[in-house]
């Protein structure tokens, strides 16, 4: 990867700017010949050898949008998905902020998220379901444990990290603590919190779909999870394929679409980013 | 002539665990006046200067000083923030109504020669914007003792020449007392009606020289004074090498 924060005299900008380019078609073409390889090698190992390959998918990919299947199963997932992220963030944002007003509260409580960060989230389905049978309630317990631990440490984290010379500054400037909060804390600490959301976006996007499969049924309405399931107990592989292809998609499309240019454009503004490094 | 003294301090001591930083200080700074602490690295400038600036407690000793805008040595501007926005946060901070706030923001950009630059981002800014920046919202908060630590020591000797007209203008043109905190034996010359030695060992006040018109005026009698003093300093810095 080019080094692009130190290219900014005059004489370097040419330089910066091929390599720029070279970096933009590099992060396309590069990827796109793994994919036709890996799409090569499965379809003439499926050939050989009978199982299903990239035609099934496809085939299967047109059938399922023929019936308007794949937006009725995107629309069902993301229905629950977002909302049950957007409370996630609410909880954890307010319970972070709750954390670093008291030494006390925060040790009682912030070793037990980091524990719940590393319990993988599809362990709380069963328990959710045994609790409060296959229904939404469900769904939003198992998203909110996915992403709450995240975003609380990633807030946290950020608190952690402010330079003691910004808050200091605010301290010069007059600032009370809720100027502290909302002019020194929350900023400074915006980055972190920004990875926090990302990735808590990555897990109960991965919770969700552990629900929706493992409860099975039509319960929850026909979400991803649920068209994966189905898959598998018609034995579709082509199905199957279909479905990890687009919960793929979906995750990868809210990263590019959403996170990713907002946490470039925060990095950049505060010159930690001069280039595109992705 | 003399004016009522603004900042008075006496018997003030700090050390941090066993290691007294100051050990009974005693000043008195008129209304007005421009005064430069001198002293070696360590030496408890910075100590002194946030004990002043109420960022930091004595362990003893008497001290009287107004509420006192700050400018640290290493740029301090709130990275998220452009230029004006890190003035316009100052002023807010102080109750200004947002109607009032970007005439005044441009006035104090104006003020430090940036009224072009008030768009950018910290970044975007070179050293001696940065620290121009930094003066400018250290004057937005309208108050009559300005402390300042070190705030030319990292930029090249050309920037800080221009600063240093900069700073002295602005200091007639508002009639603030400042105090400003160097290593710097010609900077302290330069700037201070004032300069006042801080010994490097014992934490106390090693002396203190009044800067004249002569020396102002007179290249010869300022590099005389300059000497006088940083012999002084050198013996000071000298000492604590032999003690320790
Ligand atoms: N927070 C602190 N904890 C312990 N020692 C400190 C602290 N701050 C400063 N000191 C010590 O106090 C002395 C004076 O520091 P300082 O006031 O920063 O000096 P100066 O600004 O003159 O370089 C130094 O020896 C420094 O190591
Ligand atoms: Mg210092």
């Amino acid at each position: 990867m080019p080094k692009l924060a130190e290219a900014t005299s005059g004489s370097n900008r040419l330089s910066l700017r091929g390599s720029l380019r070279g970096l933009r078609s590099r992060s396309i073409v590069a990827p796109a010949i793994t994919l036709v390889v890996v799409f090569l090698l499965w379809a003439f190992s499926a050939a050989a050898t009978g199982n299903a390959g990239p035609v099934e998918l496809f085939a299967s990919l047109s059938r399922l949008w023929a019936s308007g299947e794949i937006a009725q199963s995107v629309a069902t997932s993301l229905g629950r998905g977002i909302p049950g992220f957007l409370l996630a963030v609410l909880v954890g944002t307010v319970l972070a902020l709750a954390l670093t007003r008291s030494l006390w509260l925060r040790a009682a409580v912030a070793p037990f998220m980091t524990c719940l960060l590393t319990l993988p989230t599809v362990a709380w389905v069963p328990l959710a379901i045994l609790f409060f049978g296959v229904t939404d309630t469900t769904v939003y317990f198992v998203v909110l444990t996915g992403a709450v631990p995240a975003i609380v440490n990633g807030l946290l984290a950020g608190v952690d990290q402010i330079q003691p010379l910004h808050r200091r500054v605010g301290t010069v400037l007059g600032a009370g603590w809720f100027d502290m909060a909302t002019h020194i804390v929350l900023p400074a600490a915006l980055p972190s919190y920004v990875s926090g959301l990302r990735q808590g976006w990555a897990f109960s996007w991965r919770a969700l779909m552990a629900a929706e499969i493992i409860s099975g049924g039509q319960d929850l309405g026909l979400g991803l999870g649920t068209l994966l399931q189905r898959g598998r107990e018609l034995d579709d592989v082509g199905g199957v394929l279909a479905a990890i292809l687009l919960i793929l998609l979906v995750g990868v499309v809210i990263e590019v679409l959403v996170f990713g240019p907002f946490e470039r454009r925060l990095l950049r503004r505060r010159g930690l980013l001069t280039g595109g490094t992705r | 002539m003399s004016p009522a003294p603004t900042v008075e301090f006496a018997g003030l001591t700090k050390s941090y665990g066993n290691s007294p930083v100051l050990s009974g200080m005693d000043l008195s700074i008129a209304e007005g006046e421009f005064v430069c602490l001198l002293g070696g690295s360590g030496s408890g400038k910075s100590t002194l200067l946030n004990i002043v600036a109420g960022l930091d407690h004595a362990d003893s000793g008497s001290l009287s000083a107004p509420p006192a805008a700050v400018m640290f040595q290493e740029s301090a501007l709130l990275p998220w923030l452009t230029a004006a926005g890190n003035i316009g946060l100052a002023l807010k901070l102080t109750g200004m109504p947002r109607a009032q706030r970007a005439v005044r923001t441009q006035e104090l950009l104006k003020m430090v020669r940036l009224d072009r630059a008030g768009h950018r981002l910290v970044h975007q800014l070179s050293g001696g914007m940065k620290q121009r920046v930094a003066l400018a919202r250290a004057l937005a908060q309208n108050r009559s003792l300005l402390l300042m630590d070190e705030p030319f020591s990292a930029l090249d000797s050309i920037t800080r020449d221009f600063l240093h007209d900069e700073l002295e203008a602005i200091w007639r043109a508002t009639g603030r007392t400042i105090i400003l905190v160097t290593h710097n034996v010609r900077e302290a010359i330069r700037l201070g009606q004032r300069v006042v030695l801080l010994s490097s060992s014992g934490g106390t006040i090693a002396g203190e020289w009044t800067v004249g018109d002569l020396q102002r005026r007179d290249a010869l009698a300022a590099a005389a004074l300059a000497e006088e003093i940083r012999a002084v300093l050198h013996r000071e810095v000298h000492g604590l090498a032999e003690v320790g």
